[in-house]
């Protein structure tokens, strides 16, 4: 591979998109030899430059990584500023403004965020500027948040406008339905969720209950903390990207995802999961063959967000097998996984399954609970079931909304009521266009006398249904 | 599935081979009296498949380890095994018939799409490149030195034996011509049988110098071979030896000199002396014992230097350790930090948070319990409770410890070996802190006395039990039943326990008589208006 198109640039919003992007680094510049300062240490020769996706490399032989932080507020990205790898990031690539977003998607998205946008976006053009290939975007965010949700929105929204064509990934992270940090987490993740729909392509949801019953019950850690759930994440993150930072073949890409995942364009929430997750001791006795490691993913156990996947139909199903794998032993799994019964597919989406191989081997960062295993996979899965995750969203916006509660909040920071009549209006319908918008049983569970018909009229329907702009 | 070269005659006592995706040791071959023919006699791994103990029809032929886990098969549906040679190029070699992209019938009707293995296929029979063999379940019996592959796998450092038919130490050292750099070696499920004497073991050992992890899981090898696994593994940092029914008993005392982590979980290790004898180990950092059925730990105080001396971790998960006892015996090792106890008895004494704020005050040097990091914030807090949940018995302890029992201090002592420490970082506990306070109503009542008139007029006086926010409306309708004075003509006043104060006039009937502090054994009077 001598040259190299097909960049990715990452860009982390918020504190959990920061903290979710060191510990992402971290793991990057493991599995590819680089050190904390940027440089390959000495006796690994550069084989395969395929990690050039993702890394640039500088006139003196330093690999700076291809990623953007922002946040409204210094403290936590002075956390890396001052931390192990300080030397690998370029000043430029972390920007901080001085007062945060408080939670709020109005402050995010106008306020405060208009400040920083422009900056932000200017970095963005002088690193695309560089690339030879711009493939797309990778943006770390979480819902809930302030600067996570409102921000984000403001971005992508400005991103569409100057890189239309380019994919864009989000890897966001939805608010646990046990574990919440804020109260108007609906609020932020709903109208997000609305403007990143028309402008994202992909979107990987991961949630922290999930994340944290895995690092309990598969990890036994008895208190996970945050810095446990990141490198949990971070795994995934890479079994997503590895065929595009290691040699492979062609058409696990990341643009292949979007072909293969996204049935329609509103319908672009895939389900992570992830197996092995083991803790070092188990690792030692436990034989992790093809079949259990393929058995796993399909567990409720293994996957990045809690919701019952046999509740639903699959849409389109991509498995990513990584390490020590020889394709005789896929089709091994694969005749394992036909006898699964619980594997049932809508009828008015084509796609399959897609199983992908790729050589190179999971590392672990040094320190981590999860144990080194030789061979892993990461399954991908739009499945129906996730309309559960959206209904659960919905139902604590409509509680609050209801009330009209905290929604002052948001009024006073960002949007001037009264200032357009079609924006008091449009608050109240948007629960209702959210039911409209595709995430409905109606949708899904198709009238089965007359398929084709329906199906025309529902896919229209999501694909062009009018939303009402903006607030 | 190849059968090899297996006549009768090639099959030999001891041989590990598979039949019918069962694995069995041959113990016999040769005519059986009141059958045709030509037999093997197998013992089963697996007891089901056992018909009896080696006998049939009243004569012996065999004996087995275990009783009804033997029977005869004919010879033709025993498979011996493959080569090694053979297997890693059956699992890794070069397939003519690869694609990189292959459209499988799937499941549910859809097709299933398995992209890239001919390029990898490609990539893997590349050996001088290969970094890692797994031949799991690939029925490998044998490894026999081919010159022709000499160094076939340059780089190949680490190999995955488990599940195969391997038996013998002197076989897999014969790996090592193929994969000179050699450094992870995993032989679990492989019932191998030990090597003769030292001489031989040592013979092997030359070949086996970079190997530094091993693991020996479900191989049901005797804890007193692994003297020879020592001999033979001179250089081993890691090893694994779980689930082997092991009875653990005392290793020489140069063995393992470079062992950092051993890994014992899953034996029947009933009771911690065995363990103990591990202690001599001198490299010993990590010592993982779950689920083993260790009922408590304890390390003796006299030569305690001697015992696990750089040990950091040690994991008891699934044991039955149910006294504090043990946790306080922790505190004795000098280096640990990491400890796991999870689903031990030990820890379900108390509610959850306070069984864990114990165990860490209990031993003081340590960071990690149960996988998660204990915070200085944490720490202290743990301390500080434990210093207060104990407070009553410490001072008993010390104002009793010169007059009547000296020896209440000593035996205090003896089960919280940390007070003194804690006493001396954060203070002695409060008084105030100590006192129980108890959450039952019945505790909380009042005894008030009422009484018409005055008190010295000798009229009855009764004795009521009232909660202490009564409302003196509540009380004047008590009063009234009791005395029958109505309640809109009562006058309320009261006199404290003991003193001869002048009645304190109760006047707002909608406050609660702890609101006029009234307490246990007041007087109250009433007069009518």
């Amino acid at each position: 591979m001598s040259t190299v198109a097909r960049e990715v640039m990452s860009v982390h919003v918020g504190q959990c998109g920061s903290q979710v992007g060191n510990a992402c680094w971290e793991l990057f510049c493991m599995e590819h030899g680089i050190e904390p300062n940027g440089k390959i240490a000495n006796d690994n020769k550069v084989v395969d430059n395929s990690f050039q996706t993702f890394y640039n490399e500088t006139a003196a032989g330093q690999y700076v990584p291809r990623a953007l932080f922002v946040d409204l507020e210094p403290t936590v990205i002075d956390e890396i500023r001052t931390g192990t790898y300080k030397a690998l990031y370029h000043p430029e690539q972390l920007i901080t403004g001085k007062e945060d977003a408080a939670n709020n998607y109005a402050r995010g998205h106008y306020t405060v965020g208009k400040e920083l946008i422009d900056v932000l976006l200017d970095r963005i053009r002088k690193s695309a500027e560089g690339c030879s290939g711009l493939q797309g975007f990778m943006v770390f965010h979480s819902y809930g948040g302030g600067t996570g949700s409102g921000f984000t929105s403001l971005m992508l929204e400005r991103l569409a406008i100057d890189y239309g064509k380019k994919s864009k990934f989000h890897l966001p992270i939805y608010p646990s339905p046990e574990i919440s940090t804020a109260v108007v987490e609906p609020y932020n993740s709903v109208l997000t969720t609305h403007c990143t729909m028309e402008n994202a392509d992909c979107a990987f949801l991961l949630d922290n209950t999930a994340c944290y019953e895995i690092c309990q019950k598969n990890l036994d850690v008895e208190r996970p903390t945050y810095s446990n759930l990141n490198r949990l994440i971070v795994q995934v993150v890479s079994a997503l990207t590895s065929s595009l930072r290691f040699e492979g073949c062609l058409n696990v890409d990341l643009c292949e995802f979007q072909t293969n995942l996204v049935p329609y364009p509103r319908i672009h929430f895939p389900l992570a999961s992830y197996a092995p997750i083991l803790s070092n001791e188990k690792a030692h006795h436990e034989q992790m063959t093809i079949h259990e490691i393929t058995s796993k993913c399909f567990d409720r156990e293994n996957q990045m967000i809690k919701v019952d996947t046999r509740a639903g139909k699959f849409m389109a199903c991509c498995m990513l097998y990584r390490g020590d794998i020889v394709p005789k032993d896929i089709n091994a799994a694969i005749n394992f996984m036909k006898n699964k019964a619980d594997v049932k597919f809508v009828d008015w989406c084509p796609t399959g399954f897609k199983v992908g191989i790729n050589f190179q081997p999971t590392t672990i960062v040094p320190g981590s609970e999860m144990a080194k295993t030789q061979r892993s996979v990461c399954m991908l899965t739009n499945t129906t079931a996730l309309m559960d995750v959206w209904s659960r969203l919905n139902t604590k916006f409509d509680m609050m909304y209801a009330k009209r509660a905290f929604i002052h909040c948001t009024w006073e920071r960002g949007w001037k009521r009264g200032s357009s009549a079609t924006r008091g209006k449009t608050w109240p319908r948007w629960s209702e266009t959210t039911r409209r918008l595709g995430w409905t049983p109606s949708l899904f569970k198709m009238n089965m006398r007359k398929p084709r018909r329906r199906w025309k009229k529902e896919r229209n329907l999501c694909c062009q249904v009018n939303l009402p702009e903006t607030f | 599935m190849s059968t090899g070269t297996n006549t009768k005659c090639s099959l030999m006592d001891g041989q590990r081979v598979c039949c019918n995706n069962e694995y069995a040791t041959v113990r016999y071959t040769g005519p059986v009296v009141g059958a045709s023919g030509m037999w093997v006699g197998l013992e089963w791994d697996n007891l089901s498949r056992g018909r009896h103990s080696g006998s049939y029809k009243g004569r012996e032929y065999f004996s087995v380890g275990r009783p009804n886990s033997g029977s005869f098969v004919r010879s033709h549906v025993v498979d011996a095994g493959i080569e090694f040679i053979d297997a890693v190029k059956e699992k890794y070699g070069l397939d003519e018939s690869a694609v990189n992209e292959e459209v499988i019938e799937g499941i549910g009707g859809r097709d299933i799409i398995v992209i890239g293995a001919k390029f990898i296929n490609k990539k893997q029979s590349n050996f001088s490149e290969s970094f890692s063999i797994n031949l799991y379940n690939m029925k490998v019996s044998s490894i026999t030195v081919n010159p022709l592959y000499e160094h076939l796998l340059p780089k190949a450092s680490l190999l995955d034996l488990s599940n195969n038919l391997i038996n013998s130490w002197l076989v897999v050292s014969n790996v090592t011509f193929f994969m000179p750099n050699i450094s992870t070696l995993s032989l679990n499920n492989c019932r191998m049988t030990a090597p003769l004497n030292d001489s031989e073991a040592s013979m092997i050992s030359s070949c086996f110098d970079k190997v530094s992890t091993l693991s020996l899981n479900k191989t049901l090898i005797n804890w007193h071979d692994l003297p020879f696994v020592s001999i033979m593994f001179a250089n081993l940092r890691e090893l694994s030896f779980c689930d082997n029914s092991a009875q653990l008993s005392g290793l020489p005392s140069d063995s393992f000199a470079q062992l950092q982590m051993l890994l014992l979980d899953f034996n029947p290790i009933d009771s911690w002396d065995l363990v103990l004898q591990l202690g001599r180990l001198p490299g010993l950092t990590e010592l993982y014992c779950n689920g083993c059925g260790i009922p408590s730990v304890y390390f003796p105080d006299s030569k305690e230097d001697q015992f696990f001396p750089k040990l950091s971790l040690l994991s008891l998960k699934q044991n039955k350790i149910s006294s504090l006892e043990s946790i306080n015996q922790l505190n004795k090792l000098p280096r640990l930090v990491e400890l796991s106890l999870t689903a031990n008895p030990v820890l379900s004494l108390d509610k959850e948070e306070y069984a864990r704020m114990e165990v860490v005050a209990r031993i003081g040097g340590m960071v990690t319990l149960n996988k998660t990091t204990i915070l200085a914030r944490e720490r202290m807090e743990s301390e500080v409770w434990y210093s207060i949940k104990y407070g009553t018995q410490w001072f008993e302890a010390k104002a009793t410890s010169d007059v009547t029992e000296p020896d209440l201090m000593g035996r205090f002592l003896a089960f919280h070996p940390r007070y003194r420490e804690i006493v001396k970082k954060y203070g002695e506990p409060e008084i105030g802190q100590l006192k129980k306070t108890s959450n039952k109503l019945k505790d909380s009542l009042l005894l008030v006395n009422i009484v018409v008139g005055s008190i010295e007029s000798g009229t009855r006086v009764v004795s009521k039990k009232l909660p202490s926010g009564t409302t003196i409306m509540k009380l004047k309708i008590i009063i009234e039943k009791v005395f029958r004075v109505d309640k809109k003509k009562q006058l309320l006043s009261y006199v404290s326990a003991g003193t001869s104060n002048k009645p304190v006039l109760i006047d707002n009937d909608y406050r609660s008589l702890s609101f006029f502090a009234i307490d246990n054994n007041d007087t109250i009077i009433v007069t009518s208006s």
